[in-house]
């Protein structure tokens, strides 16, 4: 076996150190119709802790990365090992288990359940994975309490909002229930998909800001994904997706 | 833990989509009140027609068709087109085979309810339901020439009490032109309900009924039935010489075959012997395909609701992509998203079906007097049963079995979609 700290950026070796990666993708390949390759990562990492700008042209495969890391999408060949899980090998109820527990995800926009309330919707992962409402009881006293608690860090912590139904919320108000869902019990890694371009400019900052803190405090490694570069600065690295894509001078003609 | 979950989300979701969640719950609630009620009624038809006669071996009179006989003897319906002699009635009653007999004379009508001759064989001997007699509510059995014993629902609904007076009409009609004003009746029983058309009857002695007929005999009146006053008539002889039908119990009913054998081919006139049990069912034979047909029709009512479910979530499925993908990404397997659309549908019929319920009984409730008077079908015994159970399970399971098409559809897109749907 590799020793994986030695082939991370030397910048972030304390971050990582003494710790395997959070994620780990091997030679990887994914086609939605035979025969046309969109992805081939011949290597991709992230650290404990890591926070990674994932940039990219539209229609590049970013979504269907991140399709791939949660464990909704299989691979056609190559391995994805997420929190030392061996995604590709593991069976899809594993998989759906090892998402529950260890990943959070931010979509662009219509990231709630519309009939559920805030709180709920806040607290949804939690009723998937036994182990992570654990976390949060740990973390906030009850799964509630913690939801609350994340929403009033997100700046949602007036009490008539949780009991809203979530579509009633303004959309930069449901990008942070979608955030304080993603974080609460501590999941591994946080997927965000394009969360912030709905936003505008001010809200972003923001957004990403609280985002970031939050990841930090409770130690999840984040891939944030956008094709807005202003962004990056906000980010411990960043990686073009063109650039670890070996498949991309054939898909992009 | 998985399950209460995915309850909750499919309940909410339901909720969620109030007006045409109502609208499906209302469709699937009048379907299963329609389909239910039927069922009841009919088989409250049944069991009150099934009621009716228990206890006796044979029911005889003169020779017509069996369910005719039925139908005029027992049920009151229709006319007999031919009597049989008192003479016949006295021979097969002193047969030794014979344990009792009860003498039937129908011919008029009181306010719309028939007026039965007959002697106290009836209070000794009739049986109905599980072999129940007749029960006084108040009063007792005949005993005067003009005493009268009123069934439940003739003391009910017109009003009557021990003791009050009443006149007995000629012919059949609610309004009878010539009434035998000269010959009150006293009211001195008034029996128990039986859900028999018992309760729709006056019982008087066989000369009672001679009685009110002297001066009738044409058929019209004459003088003669102006001059006699109740006091001349009973002066008069008045022993019967015909009688609409008798029913027989037998000593032993191993004789039965037999006997009715032997009277089928009786010497003295032609007469007719059915055995109760056999021409109910025949009765019921005939009545049965009206039956079945409104059966089969609620059965249908029941498929349309069904596949109101079956549409109602067919039709969400594809503006659901999104919220399927969110519940993905939460962790929700695609069995997940299976299961639930699976239950929403069982949910939305056991709602359904839990709102038909209870519609249907709040309509029986306040139906049931008048389905009674009306159609003579007693609703006791139809309250809540094992039977609405069935119906409510039944109708979950069919709902979730249907919504595994949709499901299965939602299932493939899950798959297919990963965590970003294109809509
Ligand atoms: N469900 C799907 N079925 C088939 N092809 C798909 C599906 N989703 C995406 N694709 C294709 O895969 C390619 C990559 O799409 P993807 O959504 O991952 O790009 P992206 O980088 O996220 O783009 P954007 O920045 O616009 O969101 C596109 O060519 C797209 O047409
Ligand atoms: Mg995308």
């Amino acid at each position: 076996m590799i020793d994986l700290s030695l082939l991370r950026f030397p910048g972030f070796a304390m971050v990582s150190s003494g710790s395997s990666s959070v994620l780990l993708l091997e030679e990887v390949t994914f086609a939605w119709r035979a025969n046309e390759v969109i992805l081939h990562i011949p290597y991709f990492e992230i650290g404990k802790g890591e926070r990674i700008f994932l940039r990219g042209p539209s229609g590049s495969g970013k979504s269907t990365l991140l399709s791939l890391i949660s464990g909704v999408l299989t691979p056609q060949s190559g391995k994805i090992q997420l929190l030392g899980t061996n995604m590709t090998g593991a069976r899809a109820s594993e998989r759906d288990a090892l998402r529950a527990r260890e990943l959070g995800v931010i979509f662009q926009m219509f990231n709630l359940v519309p009939y559920l309330s805030v709180l709920e919707n806040v607290a949804l992962p939690c009723r998937f994975s036994a182990a992570r409402g654990l976390r949060a009881k740990q973390s906030g006293g009850s799964i509630e309490g913690e939801a609350g608690r994340l929403l009033a860090r997100l700046g949602l912590g007036e009490a008539h909002l949780r009991g809203r139904k979530a579509t009633d919320l303004s959309v930069g108000q449901q990008q942070r229930v979608a955030a304080a869902r993603a974080l609460i019990g501590g999941p591994g890694l946080i997927l965000a998909d394009e969360p912030t371009s709905a936003l505008d400019t001010d809200a972003r900052g923001v957004f990403i800001e609280l985002l970031s803190e939050e990841c930090a405090a409770r130690g999840s490694s984040l891939l944030f994904v956008s094709h807005d570069l202003s962004l990056a600065t906000h980010f411990d690295r960043t990686v073009d997706l063109c650039a670890i894509n070996a498949a991309f001078s054939h898909a992009q003609a | 833990m998985r399950l209460a979950t995915l309850l909750n989300l499919a309940f909410r979701s339901l909720l969620n989509r109030r007006v045409t969640g109502a609208l499906t719950l209302m469709a699937v609630a009048l379907s299963v009140a329609l389909f239910t009620g039927v069922e009841k009624v009919r088989q409250g038809a049944r069991a009150s027609f099934e009621r009716t006669v228990s206890g006796a071996d044979l029911i005889v009179g003169a020779r017509s068709g069996p369910i005719n006989l039925l139908l005029y003897s027992i049920f009151r319906v229709g006319d007999a087109t031919a009597n049989m002699t008192w003479r016949s009635y006295e021979e097969i009653a002193s047969d030794p085979r014979v344990a009792w007999t009860i003498p039937l004379s129908l011919g008029d009508a009181h306010k719309g309810y028939r007026v039965v001759g007959t002697d106290e064989n009836l209070f000794e001997h009739y049986r109905f339901g599980e072999d129940q007699t007749l029960t006084f509510a108040s009063g007792e059995p005949f005993r005067d020439l003009f005493d009268v014993v009123l069934g439940a629902e003739v003391a009910r609904n017109l009003g009557y009490r021990i003791g009050d007076d009443i006149v007995l009409s000629h012919g059949l009609g609610e309004v009878s032109f010539a009434d035998h004003d000269n010959k009150p009746f006293k009211v001195v029983g008034i029996l128990e309900a039986t859900g028999t058309p018992i309760d729709r009857s006056l019982n008087v002695s066989l000369p009672a009924i001679e009685a009110i007929h002297v001066g009738w005999e044409t058929g019209a009146k004459t003088p003669l039935a102006t001059i006699m006053t109740a006091d001349r008539v009973r002066s008069l002889d008045l022993k019967p010489d015909e009688l609409t039908a008798m029913i027989v119990g037998l000593k032993s009913r191993g004789t039965v075959l037999k006997m009715q054998r032997d009277l089928n081919t009786y010497r003295e006139e032609p007469l007719l012997a059915v055995i109760p049990g056999i021409a109910l069912s025949q009765l019921w034979e005939t009545v049965g395909i009206a039956e079945r047909l409104l059966s089969a029709v609620s059965a249908c009512v029941i498929a349309v609701g069904l596949v109101v479910i079956l549409v109602s979530i067919l039709t969400t499925l594809n503006e659901r992509r999104r919220e399927m993908a969110i519940l993905r990404s939460v962790g929700a397997a695609p069995g997940d998203i299976f299961f639930l659309l699976v239950l929403e549908a069982a949910v939305i019929a056991f709602l359904g079906a839990l709102l038909g319920l209870l519609v249907l009984y709040a309509g029986l409730m306040g139906l049931a007097p008048l389905i009674q008077a009306r159609a003579g079908v007693s609703l006791v015994g139809l309250g809540p049963g094992v039977f609405d159970l069935v119906v409510l399970v039944t109708l979950m399971g069919l709902a979730s079995f249907m919504a595994m098409f949709p499901a299965w559809r939602a299932f493939r897109n899950a798959l297919a979609d990963g965590l970003t749907v294109r809509v």
